[in-house]
């Protein structure tokens, strides 16, 4: 079953669109266009300036690691996400230095999705049956 | 897990701060005990107690961890991992507070 369509944007990333709420307004909250980074593996990745229109409840902080093995620190919120119209509560990283709204692998495997692209068109894909734990894999 | 432990919070005056706080009682306390067993979860170090919640999942971890303390301040670990979380896009060499990045472990 499709679940809905993605776009490129004008760089060429895939990107879809999704919803969040913080405690400044009612669900489904404000939206977003993201990037598809299957290269990130947690949830959703947030410039810092998001948080204090959406009024993010902070949770703590949580690491990073980049390709080249360097790392650093980022603030963790919870916030409430909808995406093709289930919500669900995940983590959000209000990670310093990026200008860019990201959703890794977590998010695909929150919202049950699957992805499908080609050159011209991303197709989103709602999985069928329970996501198995691959997605420890080192 | 019950590992009650003090911590002086007037100390965790940043997120970097927050986070090795973390690093610290997780490597003390949790590491040999979670790694052979719980590679690839999460933990959630409640830096203000040095009580840790573990989870299949991290909003699992942290969902746990804000229900049993409410005014736990909470580094998010994945059990055996570099980081918590690995990034591959888009973040500048160097971070918002201004500091170099970790170099690599």
């Amino acid at each position: 079953m499709t679940s809905g369509v993605g776009h490129f944007d004008s760089l060429g990333n895939p990107c879809l669109k999704f919803h969040l709420c913080g405690v400044a307004h009612d669900p489904p909250g404000l939206e977003f266009d993201a990037i598809i980074d299957t290269g990130f593996s947690g949830f959703i990745q947030l410039p810092m300036q998001h948080a204090f229109s959406l009024k993010l409840p902070l949770e703590g902080t949580s690491s990073y690691v980049l390709a080249d093995g360097s790392g650093g620190t980022s603030l963790t919120a919870i916030g409430h996400t909808t995406f093709g119209g289930k919500l669900v509560l995940g983590i959000v990283n209000l990670t310093p230095g990026s200008q860019d709204v990201l959703v890794g692998m977590d998010f695909l495997r929150r919202f049950k999705i699957g992805l499908t692209m080609t050159s011209g068109r991303i197709k989103i894909f709602e999985e069928e049956s329970e996501q198995p734990d691959s997605h420890r894999g080192s | 897990m019950n590992s009650k432990m003090s911590i002086d919070v007037k100390g965790l005056t940043s997120p970097e701060k927050i986070a090795d706080a973390g690093e610290l009682i997780y490597a003390e306390r949790y590491k040999g005990q979670l790694e052979p067993d719980r590679r690839g979860h999460f933990i959630a170090v409640d830096v203000t107690s040095g009580e840790g919640y573990v989870a299949d999942y991290p909003e699992q971890a942290l969902q746990e961890a804000r229900k049993a303390s409410p005014y736990g301040i909470f580094h998010l670990i994945r059990i055996g991992a570099p980081g918590t979380f690995r990034v591959s896009f888009g973040i500048n060499r160097h971070d918002f507070w201004g500091r170099p990045l970790r170099q690599p472990r």
